[in-house]
């Protein structure tokens, strides 16, 4: 099973996302949790770049992100898949869609399209939308980096790209309201993966 | 006009570029020259880890070309071919289509479609392709870095130029399937030649290409 966990800076995903390893680890699952850009030596590395960098073109930033998927893809995700573990991934590739294909104008189709065949199409069972308002989590955010910038204006415009994808591919996409409290968020998304375990 | 050089390692790519430039140049052109991996902030960070870094999937190593290439062509491409100055650039688009697909296996198809994306399609008006043998090129480079090393422990080979034999020729391979794909602006020109006699068959190549420029536009 392969989920993953997607919303604005602030919004609670890396805090789900290493709840859930928790329940699913205590279930006796074999769980890899990884985060993006990240997971490998170029992955960290491009992270930096990416979230301390100088300003970047939006083409570069796409494939930037791109790079540090296939990386992780190749290296970690499909090992892990294929010896059947869950794999967890704070961020995959709706945040490319939402930041470089609608926010930054790219286009979703054409972000969809060029950045599929770098990570052998890989597209995860269920990608959980923690939404939350921009003020809470703005509040919740402790260090905004460059991608988020710390600007409302940019987390709303990022706010209505997520909803976007999350019309746009409802058999995927399940948008969870982030506002509650963090036990009642873990509850609900374990419940939900609880029932995707079952359809296997 | 902007203008490609291609080619393995050790073929000349480099010195053509300068050669081409001070002629452009000694004719009142103004010419921009760059480097691929490279020529932006972002690009030479991308260089380091491509050269020195860890060794990397196809994947990611074909994406980082591509980010590379994608912001050389939003700061420094795009604007100078707006000004209406000639830009050479030692590798472009070409290198990534022959090392990642040629040497390393990867589809032709996506590879191209999605550089085309990166660079929102800009492609070279003319590409020089210098063609040799790869074992020749193989003792080019060999020769290099001796003399490199004899002028004072320059930095061992890095990891693309290190590459095998056989990636080598199976990189040629794919040059040579390239210049018959887009032969509409690919040059082939045999890099045993003397570099002199280089030089000559491409500013013949690209003043022809001028006064057809110049003709269409007048038209």
């Amino acid at each position: 099973m392969f989920v993953t966990f997607e919303g604005i800076g602030g919004a609670g995903k890396t805090t789900q996302a290493s709840l859930l390893r928790e329940r699913l680890v205590d279930e006796g699952r074999d769980v890899v949790l990884a985060r993006e850009p990240g997971g490998t030596p170029l992955g960290e590395q491009l992270r930096t770049l990416l979230l301390k960098g100088t300003r970047i073109g939006p083409w570069a930033e796409t494939a930037l992100f791109t790079a540090a998927r296939a990386e992780l893809v190749d290296e970690v995700l499909s090992t892990a898949l294929e010896r059947g573990a869950d794999v967890i991934c704070d961020r995959y590739i709706d945040s490319s869609l939402a930041y470089q294909g609608i926010a930054r104008e790219i286009g979703v189709e054409q972000v969809l399209t060029w950045s599929l065949p770098p990570i052998r199409g890989l597209l995860p069972d269920r990608t959980f939308l923690l939404l939350v308002d921009a003020e809470t989590a703005r509040a919740r955010r402790k260090n905004p980096d460059r991608i988020d910038r710390g600007d409302p204006e940019f987390a709303r415009m990022l706010d209505r790209a997520y909803r976007e994808l999350a019309a746009r591919f409802p058999e995927r996409i399940v948008p969870i309201d982030g506002s509650g409290s963090v036990e009642t968020v873990a509850e609900e998304i374990y419940g939900r993966v609880r029932e995707l375990s079952r359809a296997d | 006009m902007f203008i490609t050089f291609e080619g393995i390692d050790g073929s000349g790519k480099t010195t053509q570029a300068e050669l081409l430039r001070a002629h452009l140049e000694s004719s009142g052109r103004t010419v921009r020259i760059a480097r691929e991996p490279g020529g932006t902030e972002l690009g030479e960070r991308i260089r380091d880890l491509l050269l020195d870094g860890p060794a990397l999937s196809p994947q990611a190593e074909a994406s980082l070309f591509a980010a590379a290439r994608a912001e050389l062509v939003d700061r420094v491409i795009r604007p100078e071919l707006d000004q209406g100055h000639v830009v050479v650039l030692d590798r472009y688009l070409d290198s990534s289509l022959a090392y990642q697909c040629g040497g390393r296996g990867l589809e032709l198809e996506p590879v191209l479609a999605w550089n085309r994306f990166c660079v929102g399609g800009l492609e070279p008006d003319l590409t020089f392709l210098l063609a040799l043998p790869a074992e020749d090129a193989g003792t080019r480079v060999d020769r290099r870095l001796s003399l490199f090393r004899v002028d004072g422990g320059e930095s061992p080979p890095d990891r693309i130029e290190s590459e095998s034999l056989e990636f080598r020729r199976a990189v040629e391979e794919a040059y040579r399937e390239l210049a018959r794909l887009f032969s509409e602006r690919v040059v082939e020109i045999d890099a045993e030649l003397p570099k002199e006699e280089i030089a000559i068959k491409v500013r013949a190549r690209v003043e022809r290409f001028e006064r057809a420029a110049a003709i269409a536009a007048s038209a």
